[in-house]
């Protein structure tokens, strides 16, 4: 069985997004309204309906030998690398402590430039051979092998891939990790880089808007796609205190479901995402009238901001007026594989720091009367408990429960 | 803390017919379930027959890609051998889920919508494409014909996908979020991996007689009550999962220390609560690469140094060699817990990266 024994806590963040290259900026940029938005200038998108996307700064990697050759990964590595260390410097992991910490990340994409090598070492006429070189560049498990190397981790490793959940989803798996005793911790989250690849596939799918997004708008028309990377360092509580940690929340319960309906539309009635949300409820053992706030999926995309009202709705009853939601991907893009991460990230800033961000781009609420969204400013709240929501094609739903860390107790 | 799983349902889509029969035929006969010469031999994965034997129309999988048809026909299999005939996706099962693992994805479907978006422009990027060239789309597509409404999860972990699919579906089931969990793993073959390369040189080679093939399987989880009391017939139980890793990047090979195995495998036999001795047969990740090879043996003798060594397999030399071929080499430890190999055997899994897996599979 896995242990419900002992509580998941997180013990260091990290992150890097069209708000700047760590938590700090993040946090600052939610809260004075600021969008990460400009045309983009990492790859030509002229080619595209949309050119409009939220990149992130370059990656910080010193020089050491150690890392040189992450500089020449794609850019999800380097940008989880530097995440990672972040959230490590602020957990105060290292050295031997590494030996039995985990990797876990959740990414959706592949590089431009990796796909290119493999294509064209593929399609080259009378030729028939792959390049070894290529072909390990292009797999996925490469991702959790370069920042493994470059951070010295030693514990086992994953690339997991639910669509735009992945970095929620890699966050729960390594909490059932940590319960089943595989490793002493976990670093998890998510990563992804803004692509041609990425880009053009959803403009074939209208699913981006040419202008910034605007969630739960009704002149909503689209995503604005962004990149980036969220970590968490999870420990169990009882090894965090041991060596001193301070616990920055805790993770208290997951849902997960499938629509199983469609691949690319949400159900319609949100019924996959309200069985999500229940069964984390369920799992932390609370009733919705505890939730404090929602960090939503909020897309912008007409169908899946309109499933995800539905949903909240229905696990609120009563409460959907008076309980805040919000999204930051009015502030940030959608991020893919980085994006359940990045928001988990946020969503424990909002319970430490009592504040929850605004929903950028939110000026003409389509859904008025039926969730209490945070608008324009930052909302002051005091929350033991937050919901944060994920989705993604497929029909893959995720929510998890975090827990503010004046909960456990003293040690 | 000990993690279990019941295996009540085996599906198998090889080149040579479907089914948990025909790959217990043919292993129990040592014939090689494998494709013989070459990859055009394989057929389509649309086939007619393949879709026949699960149920499926022509229709619901023409858009998928090949390697989304094969699990899917895995998962309907191992769901009615199960004894979940009806798992045809008209109704939802919220406590089902899906776990798919695999090395590269859906790599037919990617390389076209690539190659269209490289010769075209981005203009002319494929709609119907793009979704299905996401790695995940295999786990969505078998949520959708199999009604499975539960957790849904793709794991990318290389060689070693198909055991960590397998890690992930016991720690479902472990945590009450699932019933069942019908876990799946596969790849594509393609004809430019079959030909030598410095590092595959010795894959394809007569004399060693492994070759890249692309099988895929899926196994059916339960929890031992609920199987029982459903009155399942019960394959195998998963009792023990080890892991270990080298970190040795992304160009580097598979775990060079032979300490490395040892660590995993001394792992699953501590979550089982289980001695070295017990293990009556090892079923090796050997695949005809001298650097894995190797180590493996190196580790079984260092394991097994006071005791007497178990009994090798090596599946591989039947089953062909697939990256993820986790499930379908677990699904032949299962048949082969049935036909005599004693009551417990040690599965092995190994990747490029340095990390290795160990499962623990016992007849119940």
């Amino acid at each position: 069985m896995v242990s419900r024994l002992s509580p998941i806590v997180v013990t260091g963040l990290g992150a890097i997004s069209a708000l700047g290259p760590d938590v700090a900026s993040l946090w600052r940029g939610l809260c004075a309204g600021q969008r990460g938005f400009r045309r983009i200038r990492g790859f030509d998108a002229g080619g595209c309906r949309v050119q409009l996307g939220g990149e992130a700064p370059q990656p910080r990697l010193p020089d050491s030998g150690r890392w040189l050759g992450l500089r020449r990964a794609h850019r999800t590595a380097a940008f989880a690398l530097d995440a990672a260390a972040q959230a490590l410097a602020q957990s105060g992991l290292s050295g031997s402590a590494l030996g039995r910490t985990g990797l876990v990340l959740g990414t959706t994409g592949c590089s431009d430039d990796v796909l290119k090598g493999f294509l064209e070492r593929v399609r080259r006429p009378g030729y028939e051979r792959s390049s070894v070189r290529s072909l390990k560049d292009y797999a996925k498990r490469g991702l959790v092998d370069s920042v493994a190397q470059a951070l010295g981790v030693g514990g086992t490793r994953s690339v997991v891939n639910t669509a735009c959940s992945s970095g929620l989803v890699a966050i729960v798996l390594a909490a059932d990790w940590l319960r089943v005793g595989g490793c002493d911790a976990v670093i998890a989250g998510g990563s992804d880089h803004l692509t041609l690849h990425t880009l053009a596939g959803f403009c074939s799918l209208r699913a981006v808007d040419s202008e910034p997004c605007r969630p739960f708008d009704r002149r909503r028309r689209g995503m604005t796609l962004g990149e980036g990377a969220g970590i968490l360092v999870l420990e169990r509580l009882e090894d965090a205190r041991a060596r001193g940690a301070k616990p920055l929340g805790v993770l208290a319960g997951a849902g997960m479901t499938a629509d199983a309906q469609h691949l690319t539309a949400p159900d319609a009635l949100g019924l996959g995402a309200a069985r999500a949300a229940r069964a984390a409820l369920n799992e932390a053992g609370i009733g919705p009238e505890q939730i404090g706030f929602i960090n939503a999926h909020g897309t912008a995309t007409p169908h899946n901001d309109r499933a995800e009202v539905v949903g909240m709705r229905t696990i609120l009853g009563a409460r959907s007026l008076v309980c805040p939601l919000s999204t930051v991907k009015g502030h940030i893009g959608h991020c893919l594989g980085a994006a359940g991460a990045i928001e988990a990230v946020v969503t424990l800033l909002s319970l430490r720091y009592g504040w929850v961000p605004p929903t950028a781009g939110l000026e003409e609420p389509e859904f008025e009367g039926m969730l209490d969204f945070v608008r324009r400013v930052p909302r002051r709240v005091s929350a033991s408990y937050a919901l944060s929501n994920s989705f993604g094609f497929g029909g893959n739903n995720a929510s998890v429960v975090f827990a503010h860390p004046e909960g456990l107790g003293a040690p | 803390m000990p993690l279990e799983a019941a295996i009540t349902g085996i599906g198998v889509v090889t080149p040579k017919g479907v089914g948990r029969s025909l790959l217990s035929e043919y292993l129990q006969t040592g014939r090689p379930v494998r494709s013989q010469s070459s990859l055009a031999e394989w057929a389509p994965a649309w086939d007619k027959p393949l879709l026949a034997a699960a149920g499926l129309a022509l229709s619901s999988t023409r858009r998928m890609d090949p390697l989304s048809v094969r699990a899917v026909v895995a998962a309907r299999l191992a769901l009615a051998d199960a004894g979940f005939p009806g798992q045809d996706g008209t109704e939802l099962d919220p406590g089902a889920g899906a776990v798919f693992g695999t090395a590269y994805g859906c790599q037919t479907t990617t390389l076209r919508y690539a190659r269209k978006l490289a010769d075209q422009g981005p203009c002319f990027a494929n709609p119907i494409d793009f979704p299905d060239s996401i790695d995940g789309a295999a786990a969505a597509h078998m949520t959708i014909e199999c009604g499975l409404g539960g957790p849904s999860m793709t794991v990318l972990d290389g060689e070693v996908a198909g055991e960590r699919a397998l890690q992930v579906g016991a720690l479902m089931l472990g945590a009450g979020r699932v019933t069942r969990v019908v876990v799946t793993a596969g790849d594509q073959a393609w004809q430019n991996l079959a030909a030598p390369t410095p590092g595959l040189a010795s894959m394809g080679h007569p004399q060693c007689g492994w070759a890249p093939d692309q099988l895929a399987a899926a196994l059916v989880l339960e929890t031992r009550s609920g199987a029982a009391s459903r009155g399942a017939r019960v394959h195998a139980l998963l009792c023990g999962f080890g892991w270990a890793a080298e970190s040795h990047g992304r160009s580097r090979g598979y775990p060079s220390r032979p300490e490395t195995y040892c660590r995993a495998i001394s792992e699953a036999l501590s979550q089982a609560q289980l001695p070295a001795s017990r293990v009556g047969v090892f079923s090796r990740a050997a695949a005809g690469w001298k650097e894995l090879d190797r180590v493996e043996l190196e580790a079984i003798e260092l394991q097994w140094a006071n005791h007497r060594l178990p009994r090798l397999a090596v599946l591989r030399n039947l089953l062909g060699y697939t990256p993820s071929d986790g499930v379908v080499r677990v699904a032949g430890a299962c048949l082969g817990l049935q036909a005599g190999w004693g009551q417990l055997v040690l599965h092995q899994g190994a990747a490029l990266g340095g990390q290795c897996a160990s499962l623990l599979l016992r007849r119940p």
